[in-house]
């Protein structure tokens, strides 16, 4: 799987970087978008599978959807520093500011803040179970704010974002053919790596967790 | 559910009682709030602040107010060893309704010293009293209601307070952002400016969904 | 005393017959620590269980998880009235588990923790009632006064009164003699008696005198890092 998804990334990377026409009329440096867009993308579908496993592991206590969530958040985090990072040089170049408080930068930015806390909760309840049941808990209720800020708080307020783009990475609008299947290409080969990266960091949780006796 | 009412009274008639002798909550928060408020009203003296101004930073000091006191309804529990009896004096039900009912009372008495002494040290007038009102206990309830379950939570962490007030930040910061829209008309006349009626709304749907989902996560977090 | 009863979480019976107190291959680990591991035992009506072992053998684990206050990893517990199990609600309100772990409310009085108590639990408690357990604590002029003043000798009776407050056909005590004179152990022997007629007693101990008041004994094998 490694090499089909390593093969599949280099070649998004080439359409993206060399072979695709310039987006947006921002140049090359618009060629982020197929970045930037999956990045995002993945950092709520981590999130997503982050509260799943949390649930699962309410419902049935096994530690191993623990590690199984406690993973996914950690990828998470991952992508949404990566996200908020390609982000703001999107930001630069288009509109000559890195950062401008507008709904969608405000989104990721609370994912990012939500991430934080989980791990802030996380790293400090020591018993394993009390810290699954709770952090699994806080998962799940952070829930609300994520949808809240991704779907409601948008059409509250007017957006400097190109509109609408859809976390799910869709977008409105006419755009080539072309453009759209390297994006989506893009978007397959991110999750791709989020899976493949989540579980290698399942098995490093795992081991963790069979380390704390040791202590 | 009947149990469960009589329960979550009790509980709450035991906190209210715990908290009028020792007053050890209530100090911490007034003082708080009356340092802030009169440290706005210094700095900003004079300052001409428009209705979304002064909104913004009438919740601010809110939200850190509460982020400073409302840990303490089970914090305080953790601390003094009597988790175990209130586990087995009521159920988890009636424990979450009577500490919510609890940390409410907790809110309205911040509430109470914030607004009128912010209109006062800072010379903003309140036009609309009775919409203020409104969106003041639309915000006591969701301040609480959300923070409720987190301050069970944060009650089985180390370093209690400071986890509190950061898993306690973006669950809260939708309803200040819309508290904020919301207020807009109470200090100020400007007609059609936002939607502070839609932001209102918006308010109690997300305190009505996290109190509910609070419902039933809670046990998962409050029992062993 | 009624003969008759129910199983109403709201008012726990004083007598239930038939009576049984179950662990079944239960466990409990802590992360990776097993605390207590695949562990069967029954306690009968009438009858008083001692739990014996080494500081760490998991004792308080144990009575937590008879008591329903601690979920099992493996294994179950439960408590059966005439062959039939009974639901975790109703095995809430009937047992009660006296620990040192255990702290009353510092700030309300003696009164008010019983009162408390019983009235959270169901069925307001009378004022004679409360009383009562003043008095068999040997506690009756201290009532009124903050818990906060008390020695702790004193605040382990506020525990036992505390835990058979609520009457409870399961009682279950941790280390009940700790801090007590001679007259404490006495009234320790009083309420393990008095249980007999009201259900099953488990009492964990390294106590020889206080393990003297059980019918039989179970020893817990060794700490934890086994």
């Amino acid at each position: 799987m490694r090499i089909v998804l390593g093969i599949w990334m280099v070649v998004v990377v080439i359409l993206a970087l060399l072979v695709s026409p310039p987006l947006l009329g921002l140049g090359d440096a618009g060629r982020i978008f197929y970045f930037h867009v999956p990045c995002a993308w993945v950092s709520f579908f981590a999130y997503a599978v982050a509260a799943y496993c949390g649930a699962r592991y309410l419902l049935s206590r096994r530690a191993d959807w623990d590690c199984k969530s406690a993973a996914a958040s950690q990828i998470g985090l991952l992508f949404t520093v990566l996200a908020t990072a390609s982000g703001a040089v999107w930001a630069e170049a288009a509109w000559g500011q890195w950062w401008n408080w507008d709904p969608r930068e405000t989104a990721v930015f609370i994912v990012l803040l939500v991430y934080g806390a989980y791990f802030a909760l996380r790293m400090s309840i020591e018993q394993p179970e009390q810290r699954a049941a709770i952090s699994a808990a806080y998962a799940l209720i952070a829930i609300v704010p994520a949808i809240f800020l991704i779907y409601v708080a948008p059409r509250l307020v007017e957006s400097l974002h190109p509109s609408p783009v859809l976390p799910g990475g869709e977008e409105k609008g006419s755009i080539e053919p072309f453009i759209r299947n390297v994006l989506f290409a893009s978007l397959a080969g991110f999750t791709g790596l989020f899976v493949w990266m989540w579980r290698i960091q399942t098995r490093i949780e795992r081991i963790a967790l069979g380390k704390d006796a040791q202590l | 559910m009947k149990g469960t009412l009589r329960g979550a009274w009790i509980v709450f008639l035991k906190d209210a009682r715990s908290e009028f002798r020792t007053r050890y909550a209530l100090s911490a928060i007034l003082l708080f709030a009356v340092a802030s408020v009169a440290l706005a009203g210094f700095v900003l003296r004079g300052a001409m602040l428009d209705e979304r101004q002064a909104a913004a930073v009438v919740w601010l000091i809110v939200f850190f107010a509460a982020a400073t006191g409302l840990a303490r309804p089970f914090v305080q529990e953790a601390e003094s060893g009597t988790e175990l009896l209130l586990r087995q004096a009521a159920r988890p039900e009636a424990v979450w309704l009577g500490k919510f009912a609890f940390s409410l009372g907790l809110m309205a008495a911040i509430e109470l010293i914030v607004f009128p002494l912010f209109g006062a040290f800072l010379g903003v007038d309140v036009r609309r009293p009775g919409w203020l009102a409104a969106v003041a206990a639309a915000g006591a309830v969701s301040l609480s209601g959300a923070t409720t379950i987190l301050a069970a939570m944060v009650a089985k962490a180390r370093a209690r307070s400071s986890v509190f007030a950061v898993a306690a930040l973006p669950v809260l910061l939708p309803p200040l952002v819309l508290l904020v829209e919301a207020s807009g008309p109470a200090f100020g006349v400007s007609v059609g400016a936002g939607q502070p009626r839609e932001a209102l709304l918006a308010v109690m749907s997300y305190s009505g969904i996290l109190i509910v989902l609070s419902w039933f996560l809670f046990p998962a977090v409050w029992e062993e | 005393m009624t003969a008759e009863f129910t199983l109403s979480p709201e008012r726990p019976a004083e007598f239930i017959p038939e009576l049984r107190l179950v662990a079944d291959g239960v466990s409990r680990s802590f992360g990776p620590r097993k605390v207590i591991r695949s562990l069967s035992l029954e306690v009968a009506s009438g009858e008083v269980l001692a739990v014996r072992g080494a500081n760490g053998s998991g004792k308080s684990t144990l009575l937590r998880l008879l008591a329903g206050l601690l979920r099992p990893t493996g294994g179950e517990t439960w408590v059966e009235v005439r062959g039939r199990r009974v639901s975790r609600e109703q095995r809430w309100a009937m047992a009660a588990l006296a620990a040192p772990a255990i702290q009353p409310y510092l700030h309300l009085t003696l009164a008010e923790n019983l009162r408390f108590l019983g009235a959270a639990r169901g069925g307001a408690p009378d004022a004679g009632s409360v009383a009562d357990l003043c008095r068999l604590v040997g506690l009756s002029d201290r009532r009124d006064e903050p818990v906060a003043s008390f020695s702790s000798g004193m605040l382990q009776r506020v525990r036992l009164a505390l835990a058979v407050a609520a009457r409870p056909p399961v009682l279950l005590l941790d280390e009940p003699s700790q801090c007590l004179d001679g007259e404490g152990r006495a009234l320790v022997a009083k309420i393990v008696e008095a249980q007999r007629s009201a259900g099953v007693c488990v009492i964990a101990t390294n106590d020889d005198s206080d393990a003297a008041f059980a019918d039989r004994s179970f020893v817990l094998e060794g700490s934890a890092d086994a």
